[in-house]
Order: C-alpha cells, then sequence, then structure tokens
C-alpha cells in the first residue's frame, strides 16, 4: 500500500498538469485569474514541502543511512544489518 | 464507519488522474481544421465501437453481477434508452427546433449536449467503482484505476468526434469533455461518506449509463455515419468502429489479468 505522502504528490502533480493544461484553453479572464491563483497555490505548496520535508528526508536518508540508530527512529521495527 | 485518510487520498488521486486522461482528446486542437474535418467521421465511428462495447462487454456483465437477475437489469436497460430518448425530445423541444443532423452557424446538436450528459453520467460510476474498490483494498483501488484509464482514452477520443460533429469549437469540446470527467470526483466523494448507499446505487446507475449509451451510439451517431458513402469511408468507419468493440474486449482480458496477477 502506497504512503499517504505518495498519495499527496500524485493529487498535487495530476492538479498541476491539468491546470496547466486547461488555463491556456479558458478565455474569460475572471475564470483564468482564479485558475492561475489556483495553480501558484498548488505549486507553492508542493514546492514548500519539497524544500522542508522531502529534501531534507533524502538528504539524511543519504547521511545516515548507514546508522543503526537513524533507521530505528524511521520504523516501527528494528533494521537488521 | 470510519475511513483512512490514505484511502481518501488514494481514491481521490486516482480520480484526478482519470480526469488528466480525458485531456488526451487535446490533440483536436493540433489538427488543422481540414484535417480534423476528415478525422471527425473517424472518431465518431469509435465513439460507437466503444459506447457499444463499453454498454455491452462492460457495464451490462457488471451489473448483472452485482444484481443476479438478468431480467430485471434488461428493464434497467430500457429504462434507460427511454429515459434518454425523453431527455433528448425535452432539449430539442426546448432548445433546438432544427432536427436536421448537419448543425449550422455555430448551433450544437442534441447529441452533442446528450453526449456530454452520457459522459457525465459514465465518469460518475466510474468515481463510485473507483471509491469503492479503494474501500475494498488499495492495491484492487489501483488495478480498477487502470482499467477505467485504459478505457477511458480511447472514449475520450471518441467523445470528442462526437462533440465536434455536434458542433462544438475544438477548444470548447475539449473543454467540456474536461468537465464532464470531473463527476469522476463526486462520485468517489459520494462512495466514501456514504459507501453502502453508493454500491446499491450502482445497480442501477450501470445500467442506465449503459441504456445512455446504446441510445447515443445508436439513435445519434449511426445515422451521422451513413452521410458519406464512399468505399473509403465505408472501410475507415468500418476499422474504427471494430477497433473500438475489439479494444474493450481487450480491456476485460486486461482487467482479469489485473485481478489474476
Amino acid at each position: 500500500m502506497a504512503s499517504i505522502d505518495s498519495y499527496l504528490h500524485i493529487i498535487g502533480i495530476a492538479l498541476l498538469l491539468i491546470l496547466a493544461i486547461v488555463l491556456p484553453l479558458i478565455d474569460r479572464p475572471p475564470t483564468k485569474r482564479v485558475l492561475s491563483k489556483l495553480f501558484l497555490t498548488v505549486l507553492g505548496f508542493m514546492l514548500a514541502h519539497f524544500a522542508t520535508h522531502a529534501l531534507p528526508n533524502k538528504l539524511a536518508g543519504f547521511i545516515y543511512s548507514s546508522q543503526h540508530e537513524y533507521h530505528s527512529l524511521k520504523a516501527k521495527t528494528p533494521h537488521r544489518t | 464507519m470510519t475511513i483512512a485518510i490514505s484511502t481518501m487520498a488514494g481514491a481521490i488521486a486516482a480520480c484526478l488522474a482519470v480526469s488528466l486522461c480525458s485531456l488526451s482528446s487535446l490533440f483536436a486542437l493540433w489538427l488543422k481544421p481540414d484535417t480534423l474535418h476528415r478525422v471527425v467521421p473517424y472518431l465518431v465511428a469509435l465513439a460507437v465501437g466503444v459506447l457499444l462495447g463499453d454498454a455491452f462487454i462492460h457495464l451490462i456483465p457488471d451489473a448483472i453481477d452485482r444484481h443476479g437477475s438478468v431480467s430485471d437489469v434488461c428493464l434497467t436497460v430500457l429504462v434507460g434508452v427511454f429515459g434518454f430518448f425523453v431527455l433528448e425530445k425535452l432539449v430539442r423541444w426546448r432548445h433546438d427546433h432544427n432536427v436536421d443532423s448537419t448543425p449550422t452557424g455555430g448551433e450544437v446538436m442534441p447529441l452533442a449536449k446528450m453526449n456530454l450528459i452520457g459522459d457525465a453520467m459514465h465518469n460518475f460510476v466510474d468515481g463510485i467503482l473507483i471509491a469503492g474498490s479503494f474501500l475494498a483494498d488499495p492495491a484492487l483501488g489501483l488495478t480498477t484505476t487502470l482499467a477505467i484509464i485504459a478505457h477511458e482514452v480511447p472514449q475520450e477520443l471518441g467523445d470528442v468526434g462526437a462533440l465536434l460533429r455536434g458542433g462544438y469549437a475544438p477548444k470548447q469540446a475539449v473543454l467540456y469533455n474536461f468537465y464532464c470527467s470531473l463527476t469522476v470526483l463526486p462520485g468517489a466523494i459520494f462512495t466514501l461518506l456514504l459507501s453502502q448507499l453508493a454500491e446499491s446505487s450502482l445497480s442501477l446507475l450501470l445500467p442506465i449509463a449503459a441504456g445512455g449509451f446504446i441510445y447515443i451510439a445508436a439513435s445519434d451517431l449511426i445515422p451521422v455515419l451513413h452521410e458519406p458513402c464512399s468505399f473509403s469511408s465505408l472501410s475507415g468507419q468500418t476499422a474504427a468502429f471494430g477497433f473500438g468493440i475489439v479494444f474493450m474486449q481487450f480491456i476485460v482480458f486486461f482487467e482479469q489479468f489485473l485481478i489474476a496477477s
């Protein structure tokens, strides 16, 4: 089963792709403005998540991957090497 | 009953992926008007094959599996055909007094509006199926989503062909088709909130959607295919019609393979 993080990433990427495709097709300026703001909001959330969670997690994984304590913090079951 | 947040997120992610696939019809915007004009009859033929294939190969057998009674399901399919007939009569009476099968001067034919209604209903049912399978098991949810995406792509291509034939501009056809695909989300949310009611409503919604597809394909789209009578249109449209049916049958094998693996 995929984690909730993976699902949220898919939701964010799908929303960004949908908005990026639909925006050029819409002619009405008010609708276009609202959708542009929505696009920027979703993009902002995705970037913020990447900068505050995904990237630090990857860095921590890269630096401490050989440390037993790090794995025991990450997983409930003890990590055996 | 409490539903895990990951199940809800999974169902919503799957629905958005299905909606995103409906934008595959975007290619219609890149074609030159002359090319598009030539391609549309073949897309309509594909739509006929896919709609009839979806109704007879997927929706009706699925409804029989759920309901158990063949005669009840057939009666509900007939109710669907009848309901769409009445709906079309109302649309024609209210908005369209011209019963000509060729759109004139920006006029939108009833077949296009009927197609949008049928597609919206079908996508609502897809939303129920996606969320229902995610509630049962996330792995089953993934396989159901893959199967729905696989049949969604050719169907959306055919639907856009029908909308273009019905008088919509290419940009409008793609956008309206996308708006209809968004009904997958209310379908999923309805199921996540009221799973038991949604499950029992499927035995009614599936045959009604099938009836709608049969009505649209047989009464609105097939007569349109008879208009250009040349050998190339005969062979090309027959191939597109057949391809639509074969593709929907292939999806059944694909579903069985996914469930088995």
